[in-house]
């Protein structure tokens, strides 16, 4: 599933949000129907051709409930509160189902590098067969109805998350991103939104659910990203030829940082490998092991992962934790 | 990430891009909530639902928030959550409160999606009546893309399939009847 994979386009996301006929929303629905909410879900996902993990949410620990949000496969806003209310599935093809978030049902696919052609007919299966089982609240002329009106219609948000230092070094990533919000696209930072851009790490997704079908907000999003990856390479070409000195210092500087120091915030780990990757495509820093996928790192180096791997060095503080691994990742 | 700041207070970020139309008058500002609650006297606690993040393009928020001082105690029938519910959580009550609050919504929909048009796919499992209908229209939007493509062969059988579909819808409308 790795055709596609590249160093700049890290990950493709798909979710739908579907909600069931005849029930209140779940800000609205008593817990006599989020039960019943649950139970719906959970007999229809039996006997389904892919089986899935089923698991209500008050009964994952705290640490499970950190790891999946860390891994995207749960919302922030889903393990704050309520727990009681809500249950999740998942399983191995990399599909994921929330129950009574901001709407009935959160269907979604997640895939390292640019897969959304292909993963999307893995999630419509899923959607198609859930709606035998389960009549959707449905109407001809909004289509599927949800929760929040900036859903309404496909309830599809398709994201792809982008990794673009060069043209953020090269100070065009503010004209870009005006250009891509008159064009119907949202870009956040990494984590959602209001945050800034960790490791210049961007989301990019698609803002309307009406008047665009399912195919054309993939292919739409394809497209954007694209072009986005083809300026990324071109700005990263523009900085070797022009700027390579100031590229090699930076570059050096964040291996030393990352090399010497004992205690590494999220932030500053992430900030430097962010460099360091974005020399490596360049051909720099041949001497260090190739970095891995960007995704892949700032997933691993998250509070939530790192506490599982403490194991019995309980007094370890997370910042000295995380030095202590980047030192290995880099070699 | 480029950061807007309230071109009221000058001090804090901007989270809402507001346009006022005045006596004909339009003005657009970028404002933080504190500002706005000054400015126009509601509150907004469901800015922090919608996605009204400043890289958006961003609603129309007088024109949701004008109809609010009628709409207040407009209620939904079916679930009972009122409009002013909705403004506080961001959340509609039920599938119904589209119909209920259609006057009140129509402008947000517009603003964020720029058309009412549906596009999508069609679930399995719906009313005959309601199934059928949504067929068609997909079918049909699909018709006349294969038209514009000049893919005649495809065009041909999705005239078929649509006529094979007015056949049943006519047969569901009778049932129902009966």
């Amino acid at each position: 599933m790795q055709k596609n994979s590249s160093s700049i386009i890290l990950t493709s996301r798909i979710r739908l949000a579907r909600n069931i006929n005849g029930f209140p929303f779940p800000e609205w629905a008593s817990s006599e129907d989020q039960t019943q909410v649950k139970a719906i879900v959970k007999k229809a996902l039996q006997n389904l051709p892919s089986s899935f993990t089923y698991k209500e949410l008050a009964r994952a620990k705290e640490s499970e409930r950190n790891l999946l949000v860390e891994q995207n496969i749960l919302s922030g806003h889903f393990v704050k509160d309520h727990l009681q209310a809500k249950a999740f599935a998942y399983n191995a093809k990399g599909l994921s189902i929330m129950v009574n978030e901001e709407d009935h049902l959160r269907l979604a696919i997640q895939q390292q590098g640019l897969m959304l052609e292909e993963t999307w007919p893995v999630l419509d299966k899923l959607d198609t067969s859930l709606s035998e089982k389960i009549e959707y609240a449905f109407s001809q002329d909004s289509g599927f109805t949800t929760a929040c009106p900036s859903n309404v219609g496909t309830g599809m948000r398709v994201s792809v998350m982008i990794h673009l230092p060069a043209l953020c070094l090269e100070g065009k990533i503010g004209p870009m991103i005006t250009a891509l919000s008159e064009s119907h696209i949202t870009v956040r930072g990494l984590f959602g939104e209001g945050s800034m851009a960790l490791g210049h790490i961007f989301q990019i997704s698609n803002l309307n659910t009406l008047g665009i079908s399912e195919e054309e907000t993939i292919l739409y999003l394809q497209k954007v990203a694209k072009s986005l990856e083809r300026r990324e390479k071109l700005a990263r070409k523009n900085i070797l030829s022009k700027k390579r000195t100031n590229l090699e210092d930076k570059v050096s500087r964040a291996i030393g940082t990352l090399k010497f120091a004992y205690l590494l915030s999220y932030e500053e780990a992430l900030a430097h490998l962010s460099i360091i990757i974005l020399g490596q495509s360049l051909g720099l820093a041949a001497n260090l092991k190739p970095l891995k996928n960007l995704a892949i790192l700032s997933t691993q180096l998250r509070d939530g992962h790192l506490r599982q791997q403490k194991g019995k060095r309980r007094s370890i503080s997370l910042e000295s934790l995380r030095a202590e691994k980047v030192r290995v990742i880099i070699g | 990430m480029e950061t807007f700041f309230c071109q009221n207070c000058g001090e804090n970020p901007a989270n809402l891009w507001v346009t006022k139309i005045m006596d004909g008058q339009v003005t657009k500002q970028h404002l933080c909530d504190e500002c706005f609650r000054k400015l126009s006297g509601y509150s907004l606690p469901f800015t922090l639902a919608l996605p009204l993040n400043i890289m958006n393009p961003l609603m129309n928020i007088t024109d949701a928030i004008q109809p609010v001082k009628t709409a207040k105690f407009k209620v939904c029938k079916n679930c009972c959550t009122s409009w002013s519910d909705f403004l506080q959580t961001g959340s509609l009550g039920c599938p119904q409160c589209y119909q209920s609050f259609s006057k009140y919504l129509q402008p947000i929909i517009e603003d964020i999606h720029s058309s009412f048009t549906y596009k999508g796919k069609v679930p399995k499992r719906l009313p005959d009546g309601v199934r059928i209908k949504a067929s068609l229209k997909h079918l049909k939007q699909k018709l006349f893309k294969s038209i514009d493509e000049e893919n005649y062969e495809e065009a041909a059988r999705l005239r078929d399939e649509i006529q094979a579909l007015k056949k049943q819808l006519d047969h569901a409308c009778q049932d129902a009847k009966k």
